[in-house]
């Protein structure tokens, strides 16, 4: 049985193998579902239907690929943090949102000696292109505290298998 | 066109316009239909067989990382959070190597501030996530600080092309 029991939504043991196969790599093939059907021995028509389900239930947001972004020209992303009073995080963070080169924005807590509680990640082609978008994002919502955080060293990326 | 790179960094596949929205495409999302990829080739007026051929072609490349599932691991009742540490410059590859070790850090990266070494841990509950950064800190041996997030107002790594 899966179904949504108090909010919290349960998974068939049929349905945690498809998490599973999904979370790693998808064959490139005409018939993808097909392939993946018969590797986890369940029918085309109930992956297809379970998968519906997923997407509905917000568990799948989509299947799809995943750039590697340096391999498409976006060579350089900064984390960049913003000074901004909780009463205005919600503005700001609806602002930040709209642009297309901000992947992730988020409110979270300051840490000690570092005030910033708005985060963005932004991606470009240059370092000097994160900082000019930074400073139009400064101008485009008026916070000008703030910090870029350069990737230095990217030690790990990955995916999450969660079953 | 597509030669070498098994996901390492690869300027060897030359990408056309075709490439380019196709990948805009596949990053939205495989149609969930029998013959996926021929109701792409369709929208961009190629065959099914050279929308599968280009496809492969970026995933040799190391153009696309991964083709597969995206979940929302808060749907799943998971728990995630941004962590970040202040690591001697000395100490700082041996503390990211430990933290990497962790099949639960996603994303792990040095970055140009006094806070310098900033990860993701996903955990199975809150009370996993938070035993697993302690043992981290011991490990490491300096206070790491978690950063859940208190609002979310977007996650889209979708890049147009």
């Amino acid at each position: 049985m899966s179904g949504n029991v108090n909010g919290h939504i349960e998974l068939s043991a049929t349905d945690r193998l498809i998490i599973s196969r999904l979370q790693g790599d998808v064959p490139i093939a005409p018939d993808p579902y097909q392939l993946i059907a018969d590797d986890l021995g369940i029918s085309l028509e109930h992956l297809l239907e379970r998968l519906a389900w997923f997407k509905d239930q917000g568990i799948l947001k989509r299947l799809a690929a995943i750039p590697r972004h340096q391999n498409i020209g976006f060579t350089a992303n900064a984390m960049v943090v913003w000074n901004v009073p909780d009463e205005d995080a919600a503005r700001v963070g609806k602002l930040f949102a709209a642009e297309a080169y901000v992947s992730h924005c988020y409110q979270r807590s300051a840490l000690p000696g570092f005030p910033y509680s708005v985060y963005t990640m932004i991606h470009a082609r240059s370092e000097a292109e994160c900082i000019a978008l930074a400073q139009g994002l400064s101008q485009l919502t008026g916070v000008f505290d703030y910090q870029l955080l350069f990737s230095v060293k990217e030690f790990k990326k990955s995916s999450m298998r969660y079953y | 066109m597509a030669a070498g790179g098994n996901g390492a960094y690869s300027d060897t596949l030359e990408m056309d316009a075709t490439d380019r929205e196709l990948l805009n495409l596949l990053q939205d999302g495989l149609p969930l239909c029998e013959r996926p990829f021929l109701a792409l080739a369709e929208q961009l007026g190629i065959s099914e067989r050279e929308a599968v051929d280009r496809a492969q072609a970026m995933r040799q490349a190391g153009v696309i990382r991964r083709f597969g599932g995206v979940f929302n691991s808060r749907s799943l009742g998971f728990s995630t959070t941004l962590c970040a540490a202040a690591v001697p410059l000395a100490n700082v590859d041996e503390a990211a190597d430990i933290i990497s070790s962790y099949d639960c850090v996603t994303h792990n990266y040095l970055r140009s501030n006094a806070y310098n070494l900033w990860f993701t841990v996903i955990a199975a509950s809150a009370a996993a996530l938070e035993g697993t950064i302690r043992e981290m800190e011991q490990r490491i041996g300096v206070s790491i600080y978690t950063l859940p997030s208190a609002q979310l107002f977007k996650v889209d790594a979708r890049f147009a092309l």
